[in-house]
């Protein structure tokens, strides 16, 4: 018997009353939504959380700068990608925070996603792909909230799409009447993410889907696939889902082209593994 | 590409990607054989690590990857594209190993 649509809407929506959603992480949303809040500001509050701090600044140089040390303070992340990007980033961090072990494979399969979808925009001639990197970074971020909310339930479907052969999306709405990418959107648009960011996670496998952000859409649905196909962390889909023929027609590759893709990919993809490696000593 | 610690740098090693200080200038181009002197240059620099040319093998079996190829691709393998990603990354595999 799968669950109530609106039911299932509601919890997914209600996620800011989750109480383990760190109250640090309430304020500094609370504080980003009124436009009267400078950035200096926002900063001090991030800071005020050094691990957290921490957590984000290694999360943005890993998935945006290819794991190069480039943004050392909160303040530099607000002024290089705004305020609303970084917060989308700590709504993110704190969720997958939320689920610790059980998320790691996820968050592997996400930040392999993000740097593959900037490498991607970058071969379309994006400049400052850094938007693509945060929508690859949460487009899943929908599975994390079914998660949280519904974790027995959650399970089930990721050992139904399993056990039955099927793509995850299916299990998930034969068990919740909507798939991740719609609760994902319905979560961002809660928290008023970015619009581009809403859609990316709504349309990411359906990108013929969006009106106002087909690239963004498009980049991301590709990346998915690429991140997938070389198997990078666990996304819970038992098999690679086929690119879109839109999408084939941004991404015009041939059999050459996406083995040079590969090995560009699989020159970065290892230190997906690395990232989670506990550091030594 | 590779990112090494600095000790564990072999002599001649090639720089993937150039060295650059905080303001975003290079201060070492990519293509820079590395030895004993640059190592010890940027020893002083501060810098810990960096990317040089080379290839990591995956911690995986070969057989193991192809597997996991094979088994992931089942439902897309019918589309032409699809199969012809496939080729690509199975072509990757054979190059790698």
């Amino acid at each position: 018997m799968p669950l109530d649509f609106d039911a299932v809407r509601a919890k997914v929506e209600r996620t800011n009353a989750i109480p383990t959603i760190p109250i640090v992480i309430k304020k500094i949303l609370r504080a980003v939504e009124n436009p009267a809040t400078s950035p200096a500001a926002v900063s001090k509050l991030v800071s005020s959380d050094p691990a957290l701090t921490a957590k984000m600044l290694k999360v943005i140089n890993a998935a945006m700068y290819g794991f190069v040390a480039r943004i050392s303070s909160v303040n530099q992340a607000v002024v290089l990608l705004g305020m609303n990007v970084v917060r989308a980033l700590l709504l993110g961090i704190s969720m997958f925070e939320m689920m610790e072990q059980a998320a790691t494979g996820l968050w592997k399969h996400s930040l392999g996603c993000a740097i593959i979808a900037k490498l991607l925009a970058q071969k379309k001639g994006i400049q400052d792909a850094e938007e693509f990197s945060v929508a690859g970074l949460l487009h899943d971020i929908g599975k994390v909230v079914l998660s949280v909310q519904y974790p027995k339930d959650y399970q089930g479907a990721v050992a139904t799409a399993r056990e039955r052969g099927i793509f995850l999306s299916e299990a998930e709405t034969e068990v919740f009447t909507m798939n991740h990418a719609m609760a994902g959107a319905y979560f961002a648009k809660t928290w008023r993410l970015p619009k581009f960011i809403v859609e990316s996670i709504r349309c990411h496998h359906q990108p013929y889907l969006t009106g106002s952000f087909p690239l963004h859409a498009a980049t991301v649905h590709m990346a998915d696939v690429l991140v997938k196909a070389y198997d990078v962390g666990f996304s819970g889909d038992p098999f690679v889902p086929p690119v879109h023929s839109s999408v084939w027609e941004l991404f015009d590759f041939n059999e050459e082209q996406m083995k040079e893709l590969f090995s560009e990919i699989g020159d970065m993809i290892f230190q997906v593994d690395d990232f989670f490696k506990k550091p030594k000593r | 590409m590779l990112k090494v610690s600095l000790e564990s740098i072999a002599p001649g090693a090639v720089l993937a990607k150039p060295i650059i200080n905080d303001a975003g200038l290079v201060l070492i181009a990519a293509g820079v054989e590395v030895y004993e002197p640059l190592k010890r240059k940027l020893a002083s620099m501060g810098i810990t690590e960096v990317f040089v040319v080379g290839r990591r093998v995956p911690d995986i079996s070969k057989a193991e990857f192809v597997a996991r190829v094979d088994r992931s691709f089942l439902k897309s393998g019918e589309d032409p594209r699809m199969a012809a990603m496939k080729n690509a990354l199975l072509a990757h595999i054979e190059e790698i190993y």
